[in-house]
Order: C-alpha cells, then structure tokens, then sequence
C-alpha cells in the first residue's frame, strides 16, 4: 500500500491509460457474486476491491455493478455506499466525460485528509486536479466558487500542514502556482533545465551556448599543426580521425582542448588557423554527438542535457550566427543534419578574459553602414542639410575623422 | 523613390557637375516629367542656360528625354539610377584596370567624363596620352598599380584592341537611341515602329496579338543589349580564358574616383546639341560607333568579386579562387543581376533562366593552377575522404565495424525520442555498403559522389581537388553553388540561384548591422522571427532563452527602429489592449528598403561633410594647385598650410573609403 502511495504521480497519461484497461478488468471480475449484506461490510468490500486494482484506475458505476460488489446489484446501495466512502476521505468522486467516477484516495494522503473540512477538500482535491500542472490561484477561486478571503485561509493551513506548495511558473512569474507537496512541476511549468526557480538562469545558456559553439570548433574546422610543436598534432589528428572522437575523453581530452586553446586565445586569428573539411567529411558533429559531449563534460551543471535542451542552445546558435546547419548524407543513405562553426561568426567569445577587456564577448565587427558615424548615429533621423543637427557640425563625424 | 535617394542624386549630380545642372536635376526630381517651357519656369533660368544644363545631363544620362513624332516639344524625366551611379565610378575604373589593364582603365574614364565616346574620341586617347605621359587624373592610379604606360605602348591598335575587349566582356556598349529613353517610352517607340496587329500571323486576335507582343519585346531587348554585342560576348570567354591574373585589391581603390568637373566642360560647348535632341541615330558625325558604360554589367563583376571575398571568409581562399572561375565563366552570359521573372519572382526556390550551367569540365580547363587547391582543405585521416570514398568497400566496413566498437558512444541518457532520432540519421549504423545509383539519384541535391556517376571517372589528382572546391561550395548553407541535375551521360555541371543566395547574404548584412548596432540578442530575436514567421512573446521568449522583460525593450527598440513589425489581433470584439495578442515577425523586404535608405542618408551626410571639409581648407588647396607651387611644396607653403593639406588628404581618403564601403552595402541590397 505504502508503495502504491508513493509511485502515485496522477499524470494525464495514466489516467487515460486506466481507463483504458477498466473495460477488461471489470469482465473478469463480473462473474464473481459473493456480495455481502450489511452496510459496513459493503464498504469494506469495496474498498478493498478498489485497493487490490492496479494504481489510478478509474472506477464507473457500470465497472463496480459488474464487480457484483452491492447486493441485487442495486444502484441506490452503490451510491450510498460510495457516498459514504466519500465523506471519509477514502475515495474521490469526479466527472468524466458527463459519467461519474471514483478514484481512490492513497491511503496515507486520506489521513491527511482527515482532519480537513468540506471546503479544504474541496480545494484540495482541485488542486491535486491539476497535478503537476499545478493551479493557479485564480482558477481555483473561480472553479470552487470559495470567497477569497476564505480561501487563502485555507490555502495557507494546507500549506501550513504541508499537503500543498507553490510552485514557481516561468511563463507567468507573477502568478501563484499550487501543486501537491509530494509532486514534481511538470518541465513546461519550470520551464526546464534552464530555469533556476522559474527564472531564466541566463549566465548557464550563455555558458553552455559558449562551449558548444567552442566545441564544435574543433570537431568541424581542422587546424594544422602548430609550428612549435611539429608532428604531435598531426598524430593527434590521426588518432581522432581514426574513431569516431567526438567525445572520447579519456584518448584525446587534453590534446583536443590544447588543439583548440589557440583560436580562442586571440579570438580574431582564429579563422587564420581554420580549415575547412571536404564535403564528404563524415565526423561533422549531429545533435546527439553535441549532447553527449555536453554531458560526459557536464557542462550545465552536472544535468543530463537531452536532445531537446540541446537543440534549444544550437538553435539559438545558429541565430546568433555562431553556427550552421549542414545536410550531409549518412553512411546508410539518408541525410542528417550536422553543425558546422561559422569561421567568422558576427562576435566572437573569449573564454578568458584579455588583459585589455574583462568582457567575454569582442564587439562585433562592423560593415559599411555602421562604420560610418551616421550607422550609428542617435540623431539619425533628425539631422537634416542647414538644419539643427547637420553633417556640418557634427561632433560625432569630428570624432570619426580624428581618430 | 524615396526622399533620401533624391536627397542624395541631386547632391551627387551637384558634386560632379556642378549648380546649373544640379538646379535643373532637382527641379525635374521634384516636378517629375517636364518639357522645356516648363522646366524653364521652375528652375527660373533662361532657356540659353537651361539648353547648356540640359545637354550636359542628357550626355551624361543623367535624365531621359523623349520626343514623340506627335508632339511639338521633348520632355525630360531624372534618372535616378544612373545619377546614384556617380558614387561608384570609382570602382568601376578599378574593376577595369584589374581585369583589362590600365589602358581599359583610361578608356572606361574617357567614357565616364564624356558621358559616352565615339571610336575617334578614343583614338584621341592616344594625343592626350602624348602631351602629357599621364593626365592628372590618371597619374594615381598607374603608380599605384606600379605600371607606367609608355607612349609607344598607345598606339591605335592597343587602343581598339582593349575596346574590343571590354566590348566584348560587355563592360562597354554601343549606345542606341533608345538608352535616353524611360523603359515606358521605349515600349511605346516600340510599338508605334511595329506592324499593327492584324499583319501578325495567328488564328486568333488573341495569338496575333501576343505575337505582336512578343516581337516588341524582342525589339525592346535588341534595343537595350543590342544584338551584336551579345554574339560576341557568346565568344568571349574562351579567349581570354586564363588572362585573368588575380590582382590583390587596392585599400584605397575606393577613393579613387574621377575628377570630372574638369573633363566635362570641353565637350559641352559644341556637339552637344546633337543630343539634345533632335537626330534618331546615335552614331557620331563621321559614322561612327558610340559607346557607353554598361552598367548592368559592372554590376555584375562586382557582384562576382564581392561573392568571391564571401566565399573566402566563408570557407577558405582557395575555394574562393575557384568559385571567382566560376563566377567568370557565367558572366558572359548574364545581362543583369536581377532577372525579373515576368509571373512570380518571389519563387525563391526555382532556377533563374539565365543563368547558363558551367560543366565541371569547363571549370576545370579555366583554372588557373595554384598550390593551394590542394593543402587548403582539412585531413580527414579516413573520416570520408574522397580517397576513402574510392577505396575498396570491405575496408570501409571494416573501419566502420571499428568505429561502432569504439569506447565513444557511452550511455548519457539519451531518452527514448533520440534513439528514434538517431535511427532516423542512420549515424550509427554499421551498414555502409554502397550507395546504388538511384538511391544517391534521390539525394543528388544534398551530396554527391563523383565516383558512382559516370561523369566522375577518370579525374586527375588536380581535377578532383578543384571539385572537392565545388563540393564544398555547393554544401554551403548560403547557397554558393547548386549542382545541376544529374543526368546519366550528360556533363556534371554547377549553376547558381542567385534569388536566394543574394537573399541570404541581405540577410547576413541586415543581422550584422544589428549586431553592431544593438547586440547579439537582438539579432537571435531577429533571425528567430525571420526563420520562424509571426510568433507572439510568450513562445519566443521560450525559444530565444532571454529574460521576457529584456527581450520586450530588444524587441521594442528593433520595432521603432523599423527592423521588426508587430501585428495586433485581438481575441474579441472588445479590442482591449488586454485581450490582445502582439504577433512580432520579420519582414525582410520592408528591412532592406528601410536600410538602403539609411545608406543613402549615410552617404549624403558623408559627401556634405566632404564638402564642408573642403570648404574649410579650399585656400590651402587652391594655393597647392597653382602651377607654381606644385612640385615646390615645401618651400612654398607654410608649416601650417602643409598640416592643413596633410590632413585634407587624410579627411578625403577616409570619407571616400566609407562612401565605397556604404555603397557596397546599397549594391547588396538593390543591385546584385
Ligand atoms: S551627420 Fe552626424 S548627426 Fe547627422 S546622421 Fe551623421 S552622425 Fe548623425
């Protein structure tokens, strides 16, 4: 029973999924008519049956009156019955697509339950609704009709007896989001690996967005060996070529890093050392080689990355124009898609600071329109030939023409 | 036409041609198509005057004018196109040194000033060039290229066989009456010279009448490219295949531009009345041939150049030199940067017709051989290299029977949807046998492997270095190259969708500039929207990773500065500002409309600082021009006059510099 409570997670999926299997359970339970008399005994009969069916199930009028649980199977017995078990906290009354149902309370939440009154189950039981969606305030006042007053008294003491918590929401911060104490937000409520309570933890994007721009660096320009160090990176390149390297720590970590070190150190030179790779090249990394390589590195703060948190970062890469996306066929035909590092990207990231800047980020590189003092310029639209602000006396040209 | 680009025409006619031109120009700006008398009115000068104004614009087709059997008097409209074309003499001078020498170079000069030349205006090159070993204007432009012409090198026979040659790269055309003329007014010459409909063949009036059409079309071409011309470029290539050195670009090639207030003067006075009006054949007194500058095809080479320079920040100089042949071999065959396509030009995707395919066996003969086609590209050490794509196929198995061996492919929780994923790609599967044909027929498009097409066989060591170039090119995301379609038998060949790699280098420079001039966030916003159409904040603020209240003033600033458009909707007939969705998108044409005109201010704002700038030392400057003082600067002018001048070079090189590096910016976005 203790097991059955904790696995207990009241997601969509499982609910429909119970639903599913009610029909079959109820047709091999049909044939059974030892139904006891009294009242009491009904009620523990049914409520043992609900304990011994699998977690979640749903359980219809149709289902139970099949089960022969209620005597001559009358359906006033089984709407007492069930009411009663109701009012005691074991069972959950809900309406599903116009038919009543019943769920069962875990046995130790029903203890918990106890010592509510109406209207704290009331809310209770809304808020446990939306599972790890979780409820907003509002709509709880507005779903159970509670004054408000009211109902943040009750909030507070579910709160208080530790049977309900906020959550933080990333897409409405200001809201107040409940959720059971025992359940995990759902991925689409924190927003996922890049939410810190339900804040935007900008530095971690930056940081791994850094590091696979970096990264992929190294795995789709080649660099010829340095001339200091003759032969090694040669060999080194040998070795990488030989597997598929991509995240191969223990054989290449250290070259492949010092093999990359050099175009990061004077980000502006980088490009003279990359080469391309002919077009059949087939170690351009994909998607997966990007994640795996985040995560043997554990790069976002030890988290396992999965492949959709990755393609967020490449994506926003490739907005940056840090990278792009190439179509190269597989080896078993077909096409994938691979990344390729943009040799001159628009800005370019120092993994460490310089001497001259502590910035991480090298001012971009400007083209025709923004060279000129006027591609810049905040008075653009109103400097005019003869008017206030003209070509003429324009400090902002002086300073361009002195430098 | 936007007030920014009139702006800048008149002040650049006003720049090189002086008030009088500049005061008729504006007015015609402003007033649109007028005839004489009214002009007269407008401009308030007398006709005298405004017949000298005139003739110098016509000559220079600065304005159109045209004349009608019917009616008594001509009428003159601006030309806005060829006025902006001012800024950019200068580069032209330099693209024809660099491909046709300096002599070339002196002929597209003598064009430019005189507005056009006949064959005996050029042969008079040859008497200005034995009076003085250079002109003045010249004199620059042949140190820096480290030639000095001798005058025994001008004889005739150099002089017309360079004409020919850049008749024949079609940089110089003969004129025809027609080149004064609008495009609508031509369309009407045109018809009024054709045969009604009825003498056209055809069942039905309709077919008659699209004959008819396509005829005036035909005449409308033959006026505008003239016939002959063309045959000869047809030709032109396999001449002068290989004379194309590679010239390193000149820094300051920019600045140079002529100066024409000088040159001009001279010709206004007498035969220009030929032009004003009133004789339908263009050719000069003595029956000969006029020429003019095409600038349909200067654009075009720069368009070439500035895609080669692309190319190699993109990729590598290597492969840059070799896209620069290919972009030569195609060349010939275009008569202008932007086809326009009579139905839909907004098909990004389909295959501009006049773009003529070059075979990989033409682009391999026009090479030039240099070292770099064959180190420039990475090692693979056996990561698909082309020598392993040939090598057996068992070996290949067994490499990849090595490679789904190796330590690498360590569980780290890739879920369920990735594996799925991962089988899609097919990346890791073992099972690399041969690609049948078909099969590689299907994704022909997206990669390409010579050797199992019959087009492949037999390449030499260099040949396959030059297509791994290509290869290269062609897989680019930006759209370098496209392999033509395959056929079995027939040559391999590469063509070029100009739409849509024109559309993605826009789009380079439009996120450059906001990286300049906002931050990379906005341009991650910006790209986000362009890639993705109309989103509200709520889904992009989830896919750009931004805080919501950071990325709303990103998105605001973007908006007011006209880079971004936001769209209301309004959930019910309320119309609160609550029950709204804000939809932000990214319009790309609206964008480059707005940018060419912040180009043009630009410009016009650095030639009125020019200006001001020249204003300021225009004693200093006339003192250095005296004759007596050239050559004796030092003992003659003064310490402070020599800083003043010092500096003027440097304020003029520098303002001119940036005009050219602007320019290039409105050749993006308008003319390539
Ligand atoms: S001239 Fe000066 S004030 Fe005018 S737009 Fe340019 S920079 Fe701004």
């Amino acid at each position: 029973m203790a097991g059955l409570s904790k696995a207990r997670s009241p997601t969509v999926r499982a609910e429909s999924d119970a639903i599913m299997s009610d029909a079959p359970g109820a047709s091999s339970a049909g044939s059974s008519k030892n139904a006891p008399s009294s009242s009491e005994g009904i009620k523990t009969a049914v409520y043992n049956y609900c304990l011994a069916q699998p977690k979640d199930t749903t359980f219809t009028q149709a289902g139970l009156l099949a089960a022969g649980l209620f005597p001559n199977n009358s359906i006033i017995t089984l709407s007492h019955v069930m009411h009663q078990l109701c009012v005691s906290g074991q069972l959950k009354m809900q309406e599903l697509n116009r038919e009543i149902q019943w769920r069962l309370i875990a046995p130790n939440v029903t203890s918990s339950r106890i010592g509510l009154d109406r209207e704290m189950q009331l809310v209770y039981d809304h808020i446990e609704s939306a599972g790890r969606e979780g409820m907003w305030s509002q709509r709880i006042y507005k779903s159970t009709g509670i004054h408000k007053v009211v109902m943040d008294r009750i909030l507070k003491s579910l709160e208080q007896k530790r049977l309900i918590k906020t959550v933080p929401n990333y897409r409405h911060p200001s809201r107040k989001t409940y959720m059971l104490q025992s359940l995990q937000p759902q991925e689409d409520v924190t927003g996922g690996l890049f939410y810190t309570t339900g804040e935007l933890d900008e530095q971690l994007v930056q940081g791994a967005c850094d590091w696979i721009d970096w990264w992929v660096v190294g795995q789709s320009w080649w660099f010829p060996p340095s001339a200091e160090q003759p032969g090694r990176k040669r060999k080194l390149d040998a070795v990488q070529g030989s597997h598929r390297t991509t995240a191969a720590p223990s054989v290449t970590k250290e070259e492949a890093e010092d093999r990359r070190a050099v175009e990061f150190a004077k980000p502006r030179l980088r490009n003279q050392h990359m080469r391309p790779y002919p077009q059949n090249y087939a170690n351009y990394p994909t998607i997966a080689d990007i994640t795996n390589a985040l995560n043997v590195r554990g790069v976002v703060n030890g988290q396992t990355m999965k492949i959709s948190d990755t393609l967020l970062l490449a994506d926003i890469l490739i907005w940056d124009g840090r990278l792009e996306r190439l179509k190269v066929r597989a080896k078993s035909g077909g096409t994938k898609e691979v990344y390729r590092a943009i040799k001159e990207p628009l800005t370019l990231y120092r993994r460490e600071p310089t001497k001259e800047s502590k910035d991480h980020i090298e001012p971009a590189k400007a083209n025709g329109l923004t060279e000129a003092p006027c591609g810049r310029c905040p008075v653009f639209d109103l400097c005019e030939d003869g008017g206030l602000v003209n070509a003429k006396t324009c400090p902002y040209f002086q300073e361009w023409l002195e430098i | 036409m936007s007030r920014q680009e009139s702006d800048l025409c008149s002040l650049l006619v006003d720049e090189t041609y002086g008030p009088l031109a500049s005061r008729i120009y504006r007015a015609l700006l402003l007033h649109g198509r007028c005839a004489l008398p009214t002009l007269a009115r407008h401009t308030h000068l007398d006709l005298k005057n405004l017949r000298h104004g005139l003739s110098v614009l016509v000559q220079q087709h600065l304005i159109y004018w045209y004349h009608p059997p019917e009616e008594r008097s001509a009428t003159y409209e601006a030309n806005l196109e060829s006025a902006y074309k001012l800024v950019r003499y200068g580069t032209y001078l330099r693209l024809s040194r660099d491909r046709h020498g300096p002599l070339a170079e002196r002929i597209v000069l003598k064009i430019l000033v005189s507005g056009h030349a006949s064959d005996s205006d050029l042969t008079q090159l040859q008497d200005t060039a034995a009076n003085s070993s250079a002109t003045p204007v010249l004199q620059n432009g042949h140190k820096q290229n480290g030639r000095i012409i001798h005058e025994s090198d001008l004889n005739k026979r150099e002089i017309s066989k360079t004409k020919v040659e850049l008749l024949q790269a079609g940089l110089i055309a003969k004129v025809h009456e027609s080149h004064f003329r609008t495009k609508e007014d031509n369309r009407l010459e045109a018809e009024r010279d054709t045969r009604s409909v009825e003498d056209f063949a055809g069942d039905t009036k309709k077919v008659r009448s699209a004959n008819r059409e396509a005829f005036v079309d035909s005449v409308l071409d033959n006026w505008k490219y003239g016939s002959a011309v063309m045959v000869e470029a047809e030709e032109a290539p396999k001449k002068k295949r290989g004379k194309r050195k590679a010239e390193p670009q000149e820094p300051q090639a920019a600045i140079k531009r002529p100066r024409i207030n000088e040159g001009t003067t001279g010709l206004l006075n007498g035969n220009s009345a030929d032009y004003l009006g009133l004789s339908r054949e263009i050719d000069a007194p003595h029956g000969d041939i006029v020429y003019s500058i095409n600038h349909a095809k200067f654009d075009i080479i720069l368009r070439s150049e500035r895609l080669v320079d692309i190319a190699e920040q993109r990729i590598c100089k290597a492969t840059s030199r070799v896209y620069k042949t290919v972009l030569g071999l195609m060349e010939p065959h275009l008569r202008e940067c932007r086809f326009v396509k009579p139905c839909d030009a907004n098909d990004q995707e389909e295959d501009d017709p006049c773009v003529k395919p070059v075979s990989t066996a033409d682009i391999l003969l026009a090479l030039d051989d240099f070292p770099e086609i064959y180190d420039s590209l990475g090692e693979t050490q056996g990561a698909g290299s082309d020598s392993e794509d040939l090598g057996n196929p068992k070996k290949r198995r067994r490499k990849a029977e090595e490679d789904s061996k190796s330590p690498f492919d360590v569980d780290v929780g890739l879920d369920r949807f990735e594996r799925e994923h991962e089988e899609d790609d097919g990346d890791d599967s073992d099972n690399d046998s041969a690609i049948s044909e078909d099969e590689e027929d299907q994704i022909a498009d997206l990669d390409y492997n010579p050797f199992q097409n019959g087009t492949g066989q037999g390449l030499t060591e260099r040949d396959q270095a030059i297509r791994s170039h290509l290869l290269l090119l062609a897989q680019h995301p930006l759209g370098f190259l496209k392999r033509g379609p395959r056929q079995s038998g027939a040559l391999e060949t590469w063509t070029i969708n100009f739409n849509k790699l024109i559309k993605n280098v826009q789009a380079q420079a439009i996120t450059q500039t906001l990286s300049t001039r906002y931050d990379t966030q906005s341009v991650r916003l910006a790209s986000l929207l362009a890639e993705r159409g109309k989103l509200d904040d709520k889904t992009l603020s989830s896919l750009c990773l931004i805080k919501e209240k950071e990325m709303r003033t990103k998105l605001f600033t973007m908006q007011k500065a006209g880079l971004l458009e936001l769209q209301e909707v309004p959930r019910d007939n309320a119309r609160l500002a609550s029950r709204t969705t804000f939809l932000y998108f990214f319009d790309h044409e609206r964008c480059i409309r707005g940018l060419t005109e912040e180009c043009y201010q630009t410009l016009a704002r650095c030639l009125e600082r020019y200006r001001h700038e020249r204003e300021e030392v225009k004693t200093v400057l006339e003192k250095a021009s005296r004759s007596d003082v050239i050559g004796r600067e030092e003992k003659l002018l003064n310490a402070h006059e020599r800083a003043a001048l010092k500096r003027w070079k440097v304020v003029e090189e520098r303002i001119w510099a940036q005009i050219g590096r602007v320019d290039e910016m409105v050749a993006w976005f308008r003319d390539f």
